[in-house]
This record gives C-alpha cells, structure tokens and sequence, in this order.
C-alpha cells in the first residue's frame, strides 16, 4: 500500500512538472511554430498583386464589354489589394523569433533590451502604415484613372470612382503623416530628404509644364 | 480487331449533345480546365475538381460566389428562355437569326472547415435550344433550373514513402426543374408556348466519388477517379442518346466518369500543373474520345491562369484573389453541338468569390 502510494505521489509529481514549461523553451517551441512560411518566394503576394493589376487595367481600357468592365474594374481593386498585403507581409516582422533574438544577445542590458523593443514595435506599426499607404494611394490613382482616362464610362458609375477615389486620398495622406512615435523611434537613423524636381505632363498633345515632389518615407 | 475495339470503348453518337462551360457546380479552375483539374492538389477550389484533394486543403471560413457566361452570342436568348416568359414570336425569331442558343450561370454560398465542407447552391442553369429542320422547323430545348445543399468530405487512406492516396466524395440534395424535350415551330399555331413548354421538378440525393494517387517519384503521374451524379434524376437514357430530336446536356447532369493523369513542377516563382483527362460514360462504360481534354496551369500565390483544349472546346482563364475576394475572366471558343452543327461561338465569363 505504502508502494502504491509513493508510486502515485510520483507519477502524479512528473505530471505537474510537465504542466509548468520553462517560458524561454516555450517561447523558442512558438516561435518555431508560428513563423509564417512562403508557399514560393517574400514576393509572392505582391508578384500575383502587381500581375492583376497590370491585367485589370489593360483589360479595362480595352475591353468594350460592360459586364467585363466591371470585372476588370474588380480585378484592378483585386490586384492593388493584393500589392498592399503582400507590402505588410514583406515588412511586418515576426514578434516571437525577434524576441527570442533580443533575449539570446549576450550582454543583455535593460537599455538594449527597450531599444530592440521599441524598434520591433515600430518596424510592426510602420508595416501596417506602409500597406495602407500604398493601398490607398494606388486605389486613389487608379479610380481617378477610369473615372478620367476611360471613355464611355457612365456618370453615375464616374461619380462612385470619384467618391472611392477622394475616401481612398484622404486615408493615403493620413497613413502618410500619422507616423507613430515608435516607428519615428525606429526610423530616426534613416535620413528623410525631400527632392523638388520640374516635370512635363503630356496633355492634349501639347506638354504642361509640373512640379515633382519626392520623400523618402 | 481494331474496328472491334473502337466500337467497345467509344460511346454511341448522340443526337444533340451540348457542351457547356459552366456547369452546376463548377469552379473557377473547372471552367478553365474543362474539368482536366482533378489531379490539382495546389489550387484553392481543387475539393470542387476532385473531392478526394479534400485532405489537400487547408482553406477555411465562409466563401460565397458565383460564375456566368457575360459576353457571346446567344447570351441574351439563353437569359431570356430561363427568366422571361417564353413567346411564339421570339421562337419564331429565333428560327430565322440563329439556330442554337445556350446560356450558364452557377452560384454558392460554402462554408469550409478542416473536417468538412458544406454549401448551399441557390440556382444553377444550363439553358440550351436548337431550332432545326428548315424543311418542317422544329424546337428542341433543355432549361434546367436546379438547387443543391452539398457536404464534401476525404481521407487520406493511404501515406508512405511511395505513394499516397486519398478517398473523397460529395452528397447532395438537389431539386431540378427542367424541360427537356421537343415540339414542332408549327405547333404554336394552335397552342400557347407555355403549354408546350411543361417545366417537371424532380427532387433526390445523389453523391460525387473520387480518389487521387500521388507517387513519390516525381516521374510518375498522378492518377486520379471521379465519379460525378451517381444517382443524379438528370440522365442521358438510351432512347434520348438514340433520338434525332433530343438536345441533351452532356457530362453536366447526368453520371459520368473521369480518369485524369497529371504531372506538377513547383520551384520559387511558381507551380506549373498539367493534366490529360478521359471522360466515360456512366461508371467508366464507354470513353468519350471527342471529349478528352488536356490543361495546362500556372499559379503563383494568389494568382493563376491556365489553358486547356479539347476537340470541341478550348479555353484561357485569368484568375486573381486577394484574402477576401477572388475575380475570374475567361475567354473561351466552343462549338457547343459538337459534329451535329457547324456553329462556333465566341464566350467570355466571370467568376467570383467573396471570403467572409
């Protein structure tokens, strides 16, 4: 009786030691496991992204089918979508291995440690700024583009391209100047310059003289 | 011996068999492929090409979507024969502008879970006519309107260092409500069109079964078995394979067969899928050689095209997703009666899908 007992008292002690990980081992098991895993290449999404984009708009202005307008009108929203996931895939890092980074480094110090912190919290929140940026900007261009360029387009249809493209303008100038603190802390060794440069607009066969404005972000 | 031959495994001539793109529950990649895709292991809607890709996948969420034929000649009668009353006057139009007309449309609503899928098909269509005999004009139709409640299910059965393989299959719940028959033009003298033209409903199960076999040795192809409406109420009866007047939907209601040989070559900047693919009639009877058709596929992430060829059809689709919504464009070439009519005709459809 005094054997079974011990015995119990034994194997139920193995079992509660199992129950409480060593968080460092877990933690390195997690990030293993939720590392995210390309089915081809980082540029996947935004190859097959930039492909419909580029199909949606040569067929929309050339197809002379209605119903197929739309389709391709689709496929170009498809495709720009598909560009700005791709964007955050690219620069989103992954949180449980560059933590595990941090805390593997030797020399660990508390001032090392909140740098690599805050930088990772930036790096994830300009990720995000970043796909909406470009998502918006390239949707804000390309309605203003059928709305414009396309002939034939029906007013009632022009009117909602134009609606799309002024909610889509105004998020791209948001996500543009709502730079977070953390991802102004990430950034502050990148150099931000701006260029003025003069430019050339073809329209109506004549050229219109304009002014090109460029920032690196 | 070969005259012999050819009689067993060729199936009978029919008297109107018609080849549609888009059938009840066709996927994007099925319309593309001309169902040559049942060896996909790689495309988001493969459980639809083979339900035994079913262990395959590992998509879930909710999915809803549609696919029609948008652009081509008979678009407009197809359209009007399923959702208008049809009128003497417009047969009569019919007659003298152009003799076959024929319209699809498909559409689901699916919910996907690792153990199972399970969809509710609200309308499909295939809608077909054929005005013929100059001498005394006759009118031959096949309007089928239809709805399913499916669950798709597979296992792997099958997994070591050589091969592996896996079972699937579909049940579903349809209700049909068709026509398919034929009166004389002149009949419309004395009768009203919708007299002539008595829509039957019909309710059943019926199942979808298949099976893939996939080697290890990259040289050898991979193999897979459909069988598609096993018990279907829709089937293609000798006296109508035999008749002179009948215009019959062929590989779309009916049981049928498939055996399909493919091959795939991933590396970083894609995957290239190919596929040979020999339709039989019921359960692997009689081999339909003028329908074999052959595809050829590329995919890279959320975009594919592929292009595929058979002797009476031919197709090239474009496909392009993001996470919440997936666009189809496809332009196909078909003639649509096979050797019983000359007429070609020029489509082009779309198919999409919204994830929520």
């Amino acid at each position: 009786m005094k054997i079974l007992f011990l015995l119990v008292l034994f194997v139920s002690s193995l079992a509660f030691a199992e129950d409480i990980q060593d968080p460092y081992e877990f933690l390195k098991k997690r990030s293993a496991i939720t590392k995210p895993q390309t089915t081809f290449n980082e540029y996947e999404d935004i190859i097959s992204g930039g492909v419909a984009f580029v199909v949606g708009n040569l067929g929309y202005f050339t197809t002379t089918s209605s119903t197929l307008k739309i389709a391709y009108s689709g496929v170009q929203t498809v495709g720009v979508i598909g560009i700005g996931h791709g964007i955050y895939d690219y620069y989103y890092p992954h949180f449980e291995s560059r933590l595990l980074g941090m805390l593997q480094k030797k020399q660990l110090t508390k001032k090392k440690l909140a740098n690599d912190y805050v930088s990772l919290l930036g790096e994830m929140e300009r990720a995000k700024r970043l796909s909406i940026l470009w998502t918006s900007g390239l949707l804000t261009g390309q309605y203003a583009l059928n709305a414009f360029v396309s002939k034939k387009v029906p007013q009632d249809l022009k009117d909602i391209y134009l609606f799309l493209g002024g909610v889509n303008a105004i998020v791209a100038i948001y996500s543009y100047f709502n730079v977070s603190e953390y991802e102004q802390y990430h950034l502050r060794d990148l150099e931000q310059k701006t260029h003025v440069g003069a430019i050339a607009l073809p329209i109506n066969g004549t050229f219109a003289p304009g002014l090109l404005i460029t920032r690196t972000w | 011996m070969w005259i012999l031959l050819a009689l067993i495994i060729t199936a009978p001539s029919w008297a109107f068999p018609v080849l549609h793109f888009i059938k009840p529950d066709s996927s994007f990649t099925q319309i593309t492929t001309l169902d040559a895709c049942t060896t996909f292991s790689t495309t988001v809607d493969m459980v639809k090409c083979n339900p035994a890709l079913f262990p395959y996948q590992a998509d879930q969420g909710l999915r809803m979507g549609g696919a029609t034929i948008t652009d081509g000649e008979s678009v407009n009668v197809g359209q009007k024969l399923i959702l208008d009353p049809i009128k003497q006057d417009f047969l009569r139009d019919l007659f003298q502008k152009r003799a076959f007309n024929s319209w699809a449309a498909n559409s689901s609503i699916e919910l996907r879970t690792p153990k199972f899928y399970m969809s509710y098909d609200p309308l499909l269509i295939n809608a077909d006519i054929f005005v013929f005999n100059p001498a005394s004009p006759e009118v031959s139709m096949s309007l089928v309107k239809s709805n399913r409640l499916k669950v798709t299910s597979g296992w792997e059965v099958l997994r070591n260092d050589t091969l592996r393989f896996s079972i699937g299959g579909t049940a579903y719940y349809y209700r049909n409500q068709y026509f398919r028959d034929s009166f004389f033009l002149s009949d419309l003298a004395t009768k009203k069109a919708d007299q002539l033209i008595d829509f039957k409903k019909k309710n059943g199960v019926a199942a979808d079964l298949g099976g893939a076999l996939k080697f290890e040795n990259r040289f050898l192809p991979k193999v897979s078995f459909v069988v598609k409406n096993l018990n279907s109420s829709l089937q293609n009866k000798d006296q109508d394979i035999t008749s002179e007047n009948q215009l019959r939907t062929i590989l779309t209601y009916e049981t049928y067969s498939r055996l399909g040989f493919g091959y795939d070559y991933k590396n970083s900047w894609g995957i290239i899928n190919g596929e040979i693919n020999l339709p039989f009639r019921d359960v692997y009877r009689e081999l339909y050689t003028e329908y074999i058709s052959g595809s050829v596929g590329y995919s890279l992430s959320r975009f594919s095209t592929q292009v595929s060829y058979s002797k009476y059809q031919s197709v090239l689709g474009l496909n392009f997703g993001s996470k919440i919504a997936t666009i189809g464009i496809f332009y196909g070439k078909s003639r649509p009666l096979g050797d019983f009519s000359t007429q070609t005709e020029n489509v082009s459809g779309v198919r999409f899908e919204v994830s929520l």
